[in-house]
């Protein structure tokens, strides 16, 4: 015996949307994208922010755990992009035995929207110094920060200084703080990273 | 067939296709949303991951830096407890500690590595197997087996400074450090220096390199083997036990460093020596020449209370200085412009605990010229705990100041040279505790808890008893030190307090053991019966009779002063400073009191029955005029003499002598009773026998005070003083104890006249003597009571001998008339005053001849004379006669015969007077104490002319104004008197009780400037029991004695004793002292390292004496005068000490050369890979002047006792030593480990037991130091009484651990 098929089957005429259902259905959905993107990207840039500001205090730590553990300064270099504003790149560099710094660990991106603030917002920036160095054949401009083995920072002694905003890319050139930021600030006696958020 | 529903399906189908797709976006949406949760979990993990990882390999390296740690506390504690029966011992260096035995000379038996390398120890017989673990110049290109603890971090500071950071050693001069790449060395340190240091590039000069050791998963160290390129095989490492890491070590010992809290040092540019710009130390001893250094360094300058740089023996005059200014610290222009009074000078600003406000600053400040000092107050500031902490100040300022202040490079160089905390035991060589050095009041030492407050005991004194003791159960306190209570009594201290005898057994006890490190006892070196029994005496003696009179002892009242040890010093016969000779069995000390050094029997001619025309002599036989002794009693019928005939009596003179000379002064209460005094007898030509002395017993009571020429200091007291009893109101109240019944003080030793026939011109002989022993006793008052006892007897027999009959005077002296000199009366009276002027006789002679001068026994014999014949102390060493129960004087035993007895001359004797510038008539001299010395006669010494001096005599230097004799090193007790003339303290003679600033004395005075060590047992006699005269502990070294004994060197009995340094805070505490220097400065492995920096700094602050030959004659314009002895009351002008034509007299520093100065030997013994095995041995370390140059043992034997230093005493050559031993160590308590350690992983690729350096990982390292420290716990209740329990395991067992510093290196 045959299934009956279902009901819709009773009216059995082809079923197509009619056009006003349609522009009907795109319509709620462009409304409800138009509501929700904004959202979807505010929710993004800021678990991008989370993201990234999690990845530099990382950095930190890392490189203290790793100065202490080896006996031997690390350098944490923020590294400028070439394509992006600020520095949206850091990496962890050591000196070898003969007093040449080498990479110590892989080079950290940060998430494509978000960059570490180069203006006034990040003081540490400003008052680390510059230097160049080569990122897949281009010379790149970084700033570094020297964390030794008993945990203390240098070249910074102000902890007021210290301190690196990881702002959305867009806002990267303001100098005010946007309304959504991760501020990284660190400990220059003890390299114990601190965050604040909004 | 085509259904019609199909389509439916299909629409339907598509339909649901279509929800089905966005329900896939929404899917996959959500799987992009959790993708990037997971991405940035993922991320964080991943850091995380090596966080962990890292924390991880940095756990297992502070592990394993703590089991390096503990390797090297066990090894240490491993040796240190192998020694506990005592019959080992051990020594450290930085580096190892080595374990001697007792065979042989003290063989080497094992060597244990206090770092690390193929083993932690190995039995050895020779140092030399140390070499192997020098690091080759190729250790760099062997990374897996070789690593450098020193190697230097280069970093990058503010602003981009590049700085360099050395863990251990950083070798660079603080002033011109050079730069980051190319440090310049510190060069201008004398004693710090780096020679061929293996592998040394520009950047590090001064290598550390020690192997590796691989430590595998189950906790075994393995040292890497076959090396090959970067490859070594780890035996024993597999997989399932793979290597985890590697550790590195070296352990420094803090004692070769000087500690900063308590050394300090004191120099000064002595300002009285005109347009002098050179600075000298300013060491302080009690001054005995004539040199004008000394009479300003020593005498008139001396150290106040508080200046603890000065005392000597304290560990505060160790001499930082040099090191400091090598170091660049800011020290001002220290030391050659003092501060003002009040003033510190930088320097002592950084000094948290000593200070030179005040004082004689470095000797160059005169502290005595008003009686009363200002002392210093010491300072409390935080003591350091380590170099660094010299930065910055308790208020966090710069240190010492703003402008000038200690900078960080002076301090990281300084941290190899310098600590803040440095402890050595105080243990013997056994293994058990020392006695102390200082004696305890029985009355505090039969229950010395917080409760007794006896006022007998001082702070100091409980400090120093709290220091010498243990606990042990049920409230027991075990004492370390000698109680006394008794000054009068021979027994009392003995009988009567059972700790006493305790510890004399335990000596007895050390001294017949093998002594471990050396080889044989001292009892079979003194092995004559009682010998040694006699040395402990002697000490124990010396001991008691420390610290007669304490003048730090508050009284309530002053002028009514509670008791001490010894009664006060102010009226006649109280027995203040004196105290009776210790007995134990058949043995004597020396105690502080007198003895009979010579007695002479005085024969004068009262009457002359020869004479004619009423010439003198016929005067004399007038029985009208008043010459009493023409009768038979005082008082009787008196008869006149026929012609050929003479009346003579007889008195006999005693001349006593202390060995025990110096400060405080000393008023005896000795009264000598003499029995059977008949028995010396004269026997006419005629061949009559009379006895004209009186058969009952003669007591004659205690002398007085002093008086001219006498001195209160002990010594040598001209016979003078016995026929005296002076008071202070100037008067001798002696008188004749034959013809005065109704005196109060009659000397009783006088004979009746008694009648002899002559010659028909008044010329003749008899034959006098007492075959027959008569006794002399010589009594004491006891103790709060005026009952008196024996406490020395003297068995006297002259022997018989033809003497000629003595003459009538026929002439006064100094305004005096014949006739007073015809009998005994006045000669009595006449005592007290001055003997002589430089060259004529005066009223107080006693003894006459007919000659306005002074002659010698040579030369009275052609002049009318008295006779005297007398016996005195065998080859002139009281010392043994002092130490005798009975003294048998009889011509040929004790007391012998005197040079010229059996002659038939008049006048045969050696009496002296006190006052060293006058002579007595008759006397002999030309004895010697140096062979060849032309003495200026007035200073001879007292030695009989017939006995020639032996180059190996112990003869000691006395006070400026005292002629050098057989004296016994009396600590001493203080003077600060200067006279009305100016004359410094010790040369005036005077005591220091003037006008009641006797309490002054305190601001002078502290228990470690008394005694700074047992080396002030250097003059106890050695030869008592067997007779062997001028032989006393050597101290020093000297390679010529023939009549010492074969054994271990007296130098090892200081082993068994200690003075406790309890100011200015407790530097000692049970037993350990900080600031002890190790005499064991070579480093090993790093031999290339010189670090003689800490003997220096000891030897730096000493001053040794010159006194040439030559300096012994006569001084032509000041007759009685000699050039290096100053009669009391004359002082040295400051150009004194020049003799013409040889080298000046002086007090010269130490040459600290190790090719021909004071470091040669310690520089050989190194070579030859041994070590010292105890500090004494310093004593065999010849100690070279500056400006002298003796590259070898034999030429610093022939210079320090040739010519040069011809009359330096055995107590003044001692004197270095006795300040430098106590500062020494060759034990330490406190070790710095100095650590690198990594933590590894071998990469699965690599076979598991080889290691490659470059493929291996290293996961973490650390690099750092832990400073250990081992002490006892004095409250240890199972610590043992040693001194009963003799056999019981050593102090060694019951040390314990503590960590006192841990850093990290993390620039």
């Amino acid at each position: 015996m045959k299934p009956s098929p279902p009901i819709e089957s009773a009216r059995s005429v082809a079923q197509a949307f009619s056009l006003v259902e349609l522009l009907m259905v795109i319509a709620i959905i462009g409304i409800l994208a138009v509501i929700t993107v904004p959202a979807m990207s505010a929710l993004m840039q800021s678990s991008d922010l989370t993201r990234g500001g999690q990845l530099v205090t990382d950095q930190v730590n890392l490189g203290r755990q790793t100065a202490s553990a080896q006996n031997k300064v690390i350098e944490l270099r923020f590294i400028q992009v070439p394509g992006r504003r600020g520095y949206a790149a850091a990496q962890l560099w050591r000196s070898d035995d003969n007093g040449d710094m080498t990479p110590s660990r892989r080079i950290v991106i940060l998430p494509q929207s978000v960059t570490i603030a180069d203006n006034s917002l990040s003081p540490g920036i400003a008052k680390l110094p510059a230097a160049s160095m080569s990122l897949n054949g281009s010379n790149v401009t970084y700033r570094a920060l020297q964390i030794r083995p008993s945990g203390e920072i240098t070249p910074i002694a102000a902890m007021a200084d210290l301190a690196f905003a990881v702002v959305p890319e867009v806002f990267a050139a303001n100098s005010s703080l946007p309304a959504n930021y991760f501020l990284v600030q660190i400990n220059p006696v003890t390299g114990v990273p601190l965050a604040y958020r909004p | 067939m085509k259904r019609p529903h199909d389509s439916q399906w299909r629409l339907r189908a598509l339909r649901r296709e279509k929800s089905g797709g966005s329900a896939l976006i929404a899917v996959l949406a959500i799987i992009v949303l959790l993708g990037a949760l997971v991405t940035i979990f993922l991320v964080r993990t991943g850091t995380e991951r090596s966080a962990s990882a890292s924390y991880d390999a940095a756990a297992s390296t502070r592990l394993l830096a703590e089991s390096a740690v503990n390797l090297v506390q066990a090894t240490i504690n491993e040796a240190t407890t192998s020694t506990s029966d005592g019959n080992t011992t051990w020594a450290s260096q930085p580096g190892a500690v080595r374990i001697f035995d007792n065979t042989g000379t003290g063989n080497l038996t094992k060597i244990y590595r206090l770092y690390s390398g193929t083993e932690m120890s190995t039995e050895t017989g020779s140092g030399k197997i140390l070499t192997d673990d020098i690091p080759p110049g190729s250790w760099a290109s062997q990374p897996a087996v070789w690593v450098d603890l020193n190697k230097p971090v280069k970093i990058s500071g503010f602003g981009n400074t590049e700085s360099l950071n050395y863990p251990i050693l950083d070798p660079r001069d603080p002033i011109s450090p050079g730069s980051v790449t190319a440090p310049n060395v510190l060069k201008s340190l004398d004693g710090f220096s780096i020679n061929g240091a293996p592998g040394a590039t520009a950047l590090q000069p001064a290598p550390m390199p020690v192997r590796w050791m691989y430590v595998l998963q189950d906790g075994t160290m393995v040292s890497p083997t076959n090396p090959s390129g970067s490859t070594v095989t780890i035996a024993g490492a597999t997989s399932k036990n793979p290597i985890v890491g590697r550790v590195a070590f070296w352990t420094d010992d803090e004692t070769t460093k000087v500690n900063i809290n308590t050394a300090a040092g004191s120099s000064g540019v002595w300002p009285w020596k005109t347009g002098n710009t050179t600075s000298f130390p300013a060491a302080w001893d009690v001054p005995r020449f004539r040199i004008g250094d000394e009479a300003n360094l020593f005498g008139r300058n001396q150290p106040v209370q508080g200046e603890y740089q000065r005392y000597p023996g304290h560990p505060a005059t160790t001499d930082l200085s040099k090191i400091f200014t090598a170091l660049g610290v800011p020290m001002g222009s220290y030391p050659s412009t003092q501060t003002s009074a009040g003033v510190s000078s930088p320097f002592f600003n950084i000094l948290p605990r000593f200070d030179d406000s005040n004082g004689s600053k470095g000797g160059t400040v005169n502290t005595t010229s008003s009686n009363k000092a200002t002392t210093i107050t010491a300072k409390n500031d935080r003591l350091y705990t380590s170099p660094g902490e010299m930065l910055f100040r308790v208020d966090r300022t710069k240190n010492p100041d703003n402008n000038n202040f200690v900078t960080q490079q002076q301090v990281e160089t300084g941290k190899f040279l310098l600590t803040g905390h440095s402890r050595a035991p105080e243990t013997t060589l056994f293994g058990t505790p020392r006695i102390a050095m200082w004696p305890i009041d029985s009355d505090y030492g039969s229950n010395p808890t917080p409760t007794n407050n006896t006022k007998l005991v001082t702070p100091f004194d409980k400090l120093i008893a709290f220091c010498t003791s243990t606990r042990g159960p049920n409230s027991a306190i075990y004492q370390y030190y000698f109680q006394r209570h008794d000054s009068t009594s021979p027994t009392n201290d003995w009988s009567k307090i059972g700790r006493n005898q305790e510890l004399y057994k335990y000596l007895q006890s050390l001294t017949s053991r093998i002594i471990p490190g050396f080889g044989k006892s001292f009892i079979s070196k003194y092995s004559f019966p009682d010998e040694r029994d006699q040395i402990l005496t002697e000490m124990v003696d010396y001991i008691r009779c420390t610290n007669l009179w304490d003048h730090s002892v508050k009284d309530a009242d002053p002028s009514n002063p509670a008791a001490r040890f010894t009664p006060r010093s102010n009226n006649p016969a109280t027995g203040g400073g004196q105290v009776v000779p210790l007995r134990i069995g058949s043995t004597q000390g020396l105690g502080r009191m007198y003895a009979i050094s010579e007695l002479g029997m005085l024969v004068i001619c009262t009457a002359d029955g020869n004479g004619a025309n009423d010439d003198l002599r016929t005067q004399s036989n007038d029985t009208a005029k008043n010459t009493p002794t023409l009768a038979d009693t005082p008082g009787g019928t008196k008869v006149a003499l026929n012609p050929g005939e003479k009346r003579l009596q007889a008195m006999l003179l005693v001349e006593l002598t202390t060995p025990m000379h110096g400060f405080d002064m000393i008023m005896p209460d000795i009264s000598i009773n003499i029995r059977n005094l008949s028995n010396f007898k004269f026997t006419t030509s005629a061949n009559a026998t009379l006895s004209p002395f009186p058969s009952t017993d003669l007591f004659t009571e205690s002398p007085g005070v002093r008086f001219n020429g006498i001195l209160q200091t002990g010594g040598l007291n001209g016979f003078q003083y016995f026929l005296s009893r002076f008071d202070w109101s100037q008067t001798n109240q002696r008188r004749n104890g034959w013809s005065n019944s109704s005196a109060t003080f009659p000397y009783r030793f006088v004979s009746n006249p008694f009648t002899v026939p002559t010659e028909p011109d008044g010329t003749g002989s008899m034959t006098m003597g007492s075959p027959n022993a008569f006794t002399l006793e010589i009594m004491v008052r006891e103790k709060g009571s005026s009952a008196r006892r024996v406490v020395q007897t003297y068995q006297v027999s002259f022997p018989n001998v033809k003497v000629p009959l003595p003459d009538l005077m026929q002439t006064g002296v100094a305004g005096t008339n014949p006739e007073d000199w015809w009998g005994f009366d006045n000669r009595i009276l006449w005592a007290t005053s001055l003997p002589a002027s430089s060259s004529a006789a005066t009223k107080g002679v006693v003894i006459r001849t007919e000659s306005a001068s002074i002659p010698d026994s040579s030369a009275a014999a052609t002049l009318r004379s008295d006779v005297v014949r007398s016996l005195a102390a065998k080859d002139g060493d009281i010392r043994l006669v002092m130490a005798k129960d009975t003294v048998t004087a009889d011509g040929s035993n004790d007391m012998v015969l005197t040079p010229g007895y059996e002659t038939g001359a008049k006048l045969a004797h050696t009496f002296m007077q006190a006052s060293a510038s006058n002579l007595v008539p008759g006397v002999s001299l030309g004895g010697k104490l140096v062979q060849g010395a032309n003495y200026e006669p007035a200073w001879t010494p007292k030695v009989p002319n017939t006995t020639p001096p032996a180059a190996d005599w112990d003869w000691d230097s006395g006070l400026p104004g005292t002629r050098d004799g057989a004296y016994s090193n009396k600590a001493d007790e203080g003077n600060i008197y200067v006279d009305s003339s100016g004359v410094p303290p010790y040369y005036n003679g005077e005591n220091q009780v003037v006008g009641g600033l006797v309490n002054n004395l305190v601001s002078y005075f502290t228990a470690n400037r008394i005694i700074p060590s047992a080396v002030m047992f250097g003059s106890l006699p050695t030869g008592v029991k067997q007779s062997v005269p001028w032989r006393t502990l050597l101290f020093r070294p000297q390679a010529n004695r023939p009549r010492d004994p074969s054994g271990p060197k007296d130098h090892l009995l200081l082993d068994l004793f200690t003075m406790p340094v309890v100011e200015p805070y407790a530097i000692s505490e049970p037993f350990s002292t900080a600031g002890k220097i190790n005499m064991n400065y070579q480093i090993v492995p790093f031999t290339y390292i010189n670090r003689s920096t800490g003997v220096k700094a000891v030897l730096a602050s000493e001053l040794i004496a010159r006194v040439p030959k030559a300096a012994a004659q006569g001084k032509p314009k000041q007759p009685g005068h000699s050039y290096y002895k100053v009669p009391y009351g004359n002082f040295p002008g400051n150009n004194e000490g020049a003799v013409p034509g040889v080298p000046s007299m002086a007090r010269l520093p130490l040459n600290l050369s190790d090719s021909d100065g004071s470091l040669r030997q310690f520089k050989e013994k190194f070579d030859q890979w041994d070590i010292f095995r105890s500090p004494s041995e310093i004593c065999d370390i010849y100690l070279v002047p500056q400006g002298y140059s003796w590259t070898s043992n034999s030429a610093a034997d022939s210079g320090w006792y040739g010519d040069d230093f011809a009359l330096v005493g055995d107590n003044v050559r001692e004197r270095p030593y006795a300040d430098i031993y106590p500062r020494l160590t060759t034990k330490s308590n406190t070790f710095t480990v100095h650590y690198t350690v990594q933590a590894l992983k071998n990469p699965p690729a690599n076979a598991p037991d080889k290691w490659t350096e470059g493929k291996g990982q290293i996961l973490g390292e650390l690099r750092g130091s832990v400073t250990l420290e081992r002490f006892l716990d004095p409250a240890n209740t199972s610590i043992p009484d040693y001194a009963t329990n003799t056999t019981a395991d050593n102090l060694e067992k019951y040390y314990q651990w503590r960590v006192i510093e841990r850093s990290t290196f993390s620039p």
